[in-house]
């Protein structure tokens, strides 16, 4: 589904008549820009390193949206009278590397890429992509999915029904979804939290020594990636899931039949697994 | 037999095959006994499954749908209205972009709790109010902790009566809502229902058991973050 | 039992008055209903989410037909209605199953290898039900949709988000699979 999305994104931008608005204007690098009142399109925003910002707005009439600079707050949204529109509103914007964003739509597909500011998002229908992002990084989309790639700081994703992807991530973690997988690869993080109630889990990242790292899901297998060298104290529980380990391991006690723990080197971080019928897969990365 | 001629036959017993193609198949199906026998397979395949019976279920489901309609709270409502819009068939309605606004603010105040949890201070960008993640800390499994921007905050139980009053309080309010959200946030709280039954039936067996019984605190405390966050798409904006 | 207008007594009530009766609340004409209709729901979802989940999902399909109810306009027949609500609950179903189907994951041959060799009696439909549970589900949903529903490809690879493509070779797939093993 995001292939397909993504590719009627693409398509949409490649064909798309020109655009009725395409302006240019000053503004502040650290600044923020605000994206409201996206009942239907498409946002794509993309960074460059000048203090200007263009915005480009495919969108029923030449006055649909309307944009308001007050430093340090760059507004872009869509006038209430055209919010009834069946045409949908596109648009592209670049802003200064290190602006922060924030979005809120309905039907809003997101695409973000070389974000170096804050990044807040909401959609309900939509997927929401998101490449760089620093400080914090909250997402939230009720379907359609989230994906997030060279992020740093603190990482706050909720999804309702779609699948959560953080590829290259550094920082503070937390993931919620309800329908969905929840996919972290490359990650460099002291302090994850992960949970889905329906879907799989995989953790490929570190697992430092001062760390906590808290992956769960109640219907769905989980496979977490145990580089070699780690020093962590491991509680796997499941209620009829199945653990398999590519490694060895000496669980050291079955507290209350349905969890066993075990430590590897010094047992430095923390590290629980939770399944509630799915297989944990502990492997080498 | 060449496999592409096998293939060939699926499309041509559909009548999918382009003439030509049509032609020479049928020509092979006349000087190869192999290919024609597979056609009269086939054909006989798809007759019977154009022909099977239906089967009622071996137990009869009807009381656990009627418990279900009888209790849902679905008071029985008009037609759905559906804005068709061109190129969708589905429209959202104007209230659900202050919705969104707020769902964005309480996703901005997720990252309030997750920094707070991280040991450094964070901005609510703007916000006057922000949801907040669950707690975790001993005691808390279930517990919601909301968290406002003026730094007080608030403990919400995962309570059953909690989820009643927010499902109540949801069916109230979905007629505001899109059929298609619905659908989804009906969907999803059924992936929840399902998992909060089989952890029930689980600490049920297993009364003591710590781990179940913070298992399945946590699942009703999904279900309140969700029906809260539906709440938010289903109330008009003041 | 209702009376006529001119004092007689009517037969029980049509399809289209348990319709009208069951969109106003009326939980013993939707029960009627349920049972005109249940046994076509249920095989459908059997044959294209397997045993396990039939029974669930075919009380989701009622429950959610009560609260649609409503929008049924009678232009088709109701069981038509009801099996689009079906489907539509299927393909929803099916698109978390998806997400643990590589834990599933078998082929077509070994998803059959264990079954016994062809009976040497003729095809019964008890066998054709049953190799159709055995089948990989991607094929089996375009089997059911297409040779068992009378789905076109057009329509089964936009309600499966795939290709006409994907669904003819999964298609050819499955009548080969179960060629093999209900073919007297």
């Amino acid at each position: 589904m995001i292939a397909q999305l993504s590719a009627a994104l693409l398509a949409a931008l490649q064909v798309a008549p020109a655009p009725q608005m395409d302006t240019t204007l000053a503004v502040a690098v650290d600044g923020r820009l605000q994206i409201q009142n996206v009942l239907s399109g498409t946002v794509r925003i993309r960074t460059w390193d000048q203090a200007k910002a263009r915005i480009a707005v495919r969108a029923e009439a030449k006055d649909a949206v309307e944009i308001r600079y007050a430093e340090p707050v760059l507004s872009v949204r869509v006038r209430p009278e055209h919010l009834e529109s069946d045409v949908p509103t596109d648009f592209e914007i670049t802003i200064p590397r290190r602006m922060s964003i924030e979005a809120s739509g309905v039907e809003m597909e997101l695409d973000i890429e070389g974000a170096g500011g804050t990044v807040a998002a909401s959609t309900v229908d939509g997927t929401v992509r998101v490449s760089g992002g620093r400080g914090t990084v909250a997402l939230n989309a009720v379907e359609g999915g989230v994906t997030l790639t060279d992020t740093e700081g603190n990482i706050a994703l909720n999804s309702v029904d779609g699948d959560v992807s953080v590829r290259r991530a550094r920082g503070v973690i937390s993931i919620q979804a309800v329908d969905g997988g929840i996919s972290l690869e490359e990650i460099d993080s002291g302090n994850v939290e992960v949970n889905t109630v329906d879907g799989d889990i995989v953790y490929r990242g570190t697992l430092r020594d001062d760390g906590r790292y808290f992956l769960s899901t109640h219907d769905g297998d989980i496979s977490l990636a145990v580089p070699e060298g780690t020093n962590a104290r491991v509680t796997v529980s499941t209620f009829s899931g199945e653990l398999d380990a590519a490694f060895p391991i000496s669980v050291e006690g079955d507290v209350d039949g349905r969890r066993l723990s075990f430590t590897l080197g010094s047992g430095k971080a923390i590290v629980e697994v939770s399944t509630f019928d799915g297989l944990i897969r502990l492997v080498r990365p | 037999m060449r496999d592409e001629w096998t293939e060939a036959l699926s499309a041509w017993l559909d009548g999918e095959l382009a003439q030509a193609d049509a032609a020479e198949l049928e020509r092979r199906l006349t000087v190869d006994p192999e290919l024609a026998a597979l056609r009269d397979d086939l054909q006989r395949l798809r007759a019977d499954a154009a022909a099977l019976p239906d089967r009622r279920p071996r137990s009869d489901l009807w009381p656990g749908i009627e418990a279900r309609i009888r209790t849902g709270g679905t008071a029985r409502q008009g037609p759905d209205v559906v804005r068709r819009s061109k190129g969708r068939t589905l429209r959202f309605t104007v209230p659900q972009l202050a919705a969104a606004a707020i769902l964005l603010l309480a996703t901005g105040g997720g990252a309030v709790w997750l920094a707070a949890r991280a040991g450094t201070d964070a901005r609510t960008s703007g916000s006057e109010t922000a949801l907040v993640a669950r707690g975790s800390g001993p005691g808390e499994a279930g517990d919601l902790r909301f968290a406002s921007a003026d730094g007080t905050s608030r403990t919400v139980k995962a309570s059953d009566e909690a989820i009643r009053q927010l499902e109540q309080r949801l069916a109230d309010g979905r007629g505001r809502l899109d059929s298609s959200t619905v659908r989804v946030i009906e969907e999803s709280l059924a992936t929840i229902d399902r998992a909060i039954r089989r952890a029930e039936a689980a600490v049920e067996k297993d009364p003591g058991n710590a781990w179940l019984n913070r298992h399945l605190a946590d699942t009703k405390a999904r279900k309140v973050r969700l029906l809260e966050k539906a709440n938010v798409l289903a109330t008009p904006a003041t | 039992m209702a009376e006529s207008r001119d004092g007689g007594t009517a037969g029980p009530p049509t399809e289209h008055e348990d319709v009208r009766r069951a969109a106003t609340g009326d939980v013993e004409a939707f029960e009627r209903l349920y049972r005109a209709h249940v046994a076509r729901v249920h095989s459908l979802v059997r044959r294209m989410l397997g045993d396990d989940l039939a029974d669930e999902v075919t009380q989701d399909v009622f429950v959610r037909a009560w609260e649609k109810l409503g929008t049924f306009r009678g232009d088709a027949a109701l069981g038509t209605w009801l099996h689009r609500v079906a489907v539509n609950l299927v393909l929803a179903r099916r698109k978390t199953l998806g997400r643990r189907r590589a834990r599933f994951a078998v082929d077509g041959t070994t998803a059959l290898a264990g079954l016994a060799s062809p009976a040497a009696q003729p095809t019964t439909r008890m066998e054709l039900e049953t190799a159709l549970g055995e089948l990989p589900p991607g094929a089996r949903e375009v089997f059911v949709l297409h040779d068992v529903e009378g789905y076109k490809h057009r329509e089964v690879a936009r309600m499966l988000g795939v290709t006409t493509g994907t669904t003819k070779a999964q298609l050819h797939r499955a009548r080969l699979l179960l060629r093999e093993r209900v073919s007297p």
